[in-house]
């Protein structure tokens, strides 16, 4: 019994260490490198971009937050609507794109009616890669109101505004914080979507400056201060808007399905207007690249070994690390929700490691420091299911602390723990975010450019990849058809996923 | 039942005492890929060498001399001249090369510059070049500037931003927006033409060629001083020498083959640039464009 106690203890120890290793990794290799000898001078430059990676992160988050939020309301206000729950679905599938696509998508369809480029450019940018993730979160939540309030507050006779106030906002608020930590974060290390958009060197980031220092320099010394600097700001962005600002005074129960009695109405004409304008304004870059997709390569492109060979790759990566992100990610909540002081900070600065430095920090660890002969697929798979905890948790979180906050009495009295408070109490009420999140982090490790870059061979390249290489030989037409059966592929992963599980395991 | 496990664990054995040696070439992605000259040359180059030859890849060319990429490769392919890391070479030698210029679309812009002091003073212009922080190309670019205006350097960056809507990571995001009619110019080299006459049948694309001159960019076939496959390593690089190998090259990299009788035809009737003198005077030129464009 002590032994099995023991191990019971070692299994919540166990997610959140894998998470501190895979962190330190990186850090070991660059500050193996490190010369000590060698100053550090903090240029001008430095300065500028430093500044504008701060500015335009708090700017991007605060926008798509608002917008973000806008949309997910109006959303769950209007969801009688038909085909909405489609348009919520894609959601998800639009934030985990790879950001090659929706940056042309962007900057060929918008850049056909505004001068893009500069600060302007990188906010919408910014602001459209990032809605569809906090709408999808924002609603998912919304969807856990209970019904119960709803009523009191109908009884009270309360205007829209009012129960808004009421209701919504204090479910909202508390969704807030995180979003904006996870948004501000993924701004601030933003690569490809800067460069292009910014169209200056006066608007980059300080991870362009970090890949620069270690790709073309190879001067390790300025990659390792400035990702301490990074880190450094980013914590102190963590600290100052997500410790002060977080509430958890929320009432929630049991009964949490709504369905709102509005229907189509004429006294509603400015949220439909609304609706229509964000969801344009989200999805049409990704439209311009489907119409674009389909052209006169594409039965050339379904017929080559290319594509197919890398759709398989691209499958294989994505399942497996979707589903290690989901299993460290469960580890982790399991963790956090035992160990109410510790913080969820460690999750948020995987993101500071972006993929490029934990690219190139583990391709020193593995090649240089120990030598070893793990399989590339290996590597890929797990950096790509590391990259993904932070996402694969807000999706997942929300529910998932919810849940155990209204099991958790029961199953500690009834002695329900572990794999079995998994399978009996956890996974039937968690499956709809399990699935969303393992679908999110499988697409978005299809969508990585960069750690396959390193770790990728001839034989082991995905189809993101692909699509960078037929752009990179003259062959536009040929990007866009591959783009499009992509895109494609993506919906139905998502699609057959929650298909699947509902089928089978529908309770 | 032994005995098929003693012939299983034999011929385990012997495959691997006969394995055929493999050799490692780093190189960047669009030589390597399925429609790049990498998979032709491969299985040319392994018909006569009874070795197993395997490209690794990097979608930044510029990381190919990098200290972390070099790490167990043979050969790297497709690396530019770097004068501080060419010295701890085993060996080198050129396999194509090219001209960076500046490639328009004559349907869609109907006055193109003829100078390169026309271009940069001209106001009217959207250019899109690559970051040369990131590509190897748009560092080209850096080092053609300093060639052509030797007195006014730090102006001539200047005036030549003030026209340039975007610097991309790399070659494929710029000449893909070009190609989406989203500039009038990209940095490219002179003979991208080429790849439109030859395979699209398309002549409507055109380099500007200067009479100040443009810069030679020579591609590399590099063997490392670490390999201990340096037989066959040098095979490999002569064989890249060969008529046949050359063609392929020029064709499917679009560049200029070192050997000149190798030259497809349609890149033949391309016009040469000149080359711009290298009077390098070791100026860190990515401070100096960052002054000139950060002001």
């Amino acid at each position: 019994m002590l032994l099995l106690n023991n191990l019971r203890y070692c299994y919540y120890w166990i997610s959140p260490l894998i998470v501190f290793i895979v962190l330190s990794i990186p850090l070991i290799s660059f500050f193996y490198l490190y010369d000590l000898e060698r100053g550090f001078e903090f240029s001008n430059y430095l300065t500028s971009i430093t500044f504008f990676s701060f500015y335009q992160s708090i700017l991007s988050a605060l926008l798509s937050i608002i917008i973000g939020t806008v949309f997910a309301y109006l959303l769950f206000k209007h969801n009688y609507i038909y085909g909405l729950k489609t348009l919520i679905n894609s959601l998800s599938v639009l934030f985990v794109l790879p950001s090659i696509i929706t940056i042309f998508g962007i900057l060929t369809f918008y850049g056909n009616f505004v001068q893009i480029y500069g600060l302007f450019g990188v906010l919408i940018g910014h602001v459209i890669l990032n809605i569809p993730l906090v709408a999808r979160v924002i609603f998912q939540t919304l969807n856990d109101i209970s019904l119960n309030e709803r009523m009191l507050a109908d009884q009270m006779s309360l205007n829209s505004w009012g129960s808004f106030l009421a209701i919504e906002w204090p479910v909202i608020k508390k969704n807030i914080p995180s979003l904006f930590v996870l948004i501000s974060f993924i701004c601030f290390v933003s690569f490809t979507p800067v460069l292009i958009l910014g169209g200056s060197p006066k608007y980059s980031t300080l991870e362009v400056a970090i890949y620069h220092a270690v790709m073309f320099a190879d001067n390790f010394n300025i990659a390792f201060n400035l990702l301490i600097i990074q880190i450094l700001i980013c914590g102190s962005i963590y600290f100052i808007f997500f410790k002060n600002f977080k509430s958890k005074n929320f009432i929630i129960d049991d009964q949490r399905y709504y369905r709102s009695i509005n229907a189509i109405s004429y006294k509603y004409i400015i949220d439909y207007l609304l609706l229509i304008i964000i969801s344009v304004f989200i999805f049409s870059p990704i439209a311009f690249i489907l119409i674009k997709g389909i052209n006169i390569k594409l039965p050339e492109v379904l017929n080559s070994l290319y594509f197919w060979s890398s759709l398989g790759t691209t499958f294989v990566i994505g399942i497996l690390s979707g589903a290690l992100s989901i299993v460290l990610t469960y580890g982790n909540l399991v963790f956090l929700n035992k160990n109410k002081n510790s913080t969820e900070f460690w999750f948020y600065s995987l993101i500071i490691f972006s993929p490029g430095i934990l690219a190139v920090g583990y391709y020193i660890f593995f090649n240089q420091i120990i030598n070893s002969a793990i399989s590339n697929i290996f590597i890929i798979i797990i950096i790509n299911s590391i990259i993904t905890l932070p996402f694969s948790y807000s999706y997942l979180s929300p529910s998932f602390f919810r849940i155990s906050r209204e099991h958790h009495d029961i199953s500690e009295s009834i002695n329900i723990y572990g794999l079995k408070r998994l399978f009996f109490i956890d996974w039937p009420r968690l499956k709809e975010p399990i699935i969303t999140a393992f679908c999110v982090s499988s697409i978005l490790s299809a969508s990585d450019l960069i750690i396959i870059s390193f770790f990728g061979t001839n034989d082991l390249s995905t189809v993101t990849q692909t699509i960078y290489r037929l752009m990179g030989s003259y062959r536009m037409d040929e990007a866009y058809a591959v783009s499009f059966l992509f895109l494609i592929y993506c919906f139905m992963y998502f699609m057959l996923s929650y298909n699947l599980v509902f089928r089978k395991w529908n309770t | 039942m032994i005995k098929k496990f003693l012939t299983v664990f034999f011929l385990l054995i012997t495959t691997n005492l006969f394995a055929k040696e493999t050799i490692i070439v780093g190189t960047y992605d669009s030589f390597a890929a399925e429609w790049g000259p990498g998979p032709q040359i491969e299985k040319l180059f392994e018909e006569i060498c009874e070795c197993d030859l395997q490209y690794v890849t990097t979608s930044q060319a510029g990381t190919l001399l990098g200290s972390i990429f070099l790490k167990d490769k043979d050969i790297i392919l497709g690396a530019t001249y770097n004068d501080s890391k060419f010295n701890d070479f085993y060996k080198f030698q050129a396999y194509d090369y090219g001209y960076y210029a500046f490639i328009y679309d004559e349907n869609s812009l109907q006055n193109p510059p003829k100078t390169f002091e026309e271009l940069i003073n001209r106001k009217d212009l959207k250019i899109v070049v690559q970051d040369p922080r990131t590509s190897p190309v748009g560092m080209g670019l850096l080092t053609w500037v300093s060639r052509v205006f030797t007195q006014n350097l730090n102006e001539a960056i200047y005036k030549l931003n003030e026209q340039i809507i975007t610097y991309t990571p790399g070659w494929s995001e710029a000449y893909g927006l070009f190609l989406e009619n989203k500039a009038d110019l990209v940095l490219s080299y002179s003979t991208s033409p080429y790849y439109h006459q030859e395979y699209e049948d398309k002549y409507n694309y055109k380099a500007l060629i200067f009479p100040e001159g443009h810069v030679k960019e020579n591609e590399y076939v590099i063997i490392l001083e670490d390999t201990n496959k340096k037989i066959i390593a040098e095979d490999f690089l002569y064989f890249l020498k060969t008529k046949e190998i050359q063609e392929i090259i020029s064709r499917n990299n679009i560049m200029y083959p070192i050997l000149e009788s190798a030259i497809p035809p349609k890149m033949k009737n391309l016009p040469i640039p000149s080359e711009a003198v290298d009077i390098s005077t070791g100026e860190d030129l990515i401070s100096l464009w960052l002054n000139a464009t950060t002001q």
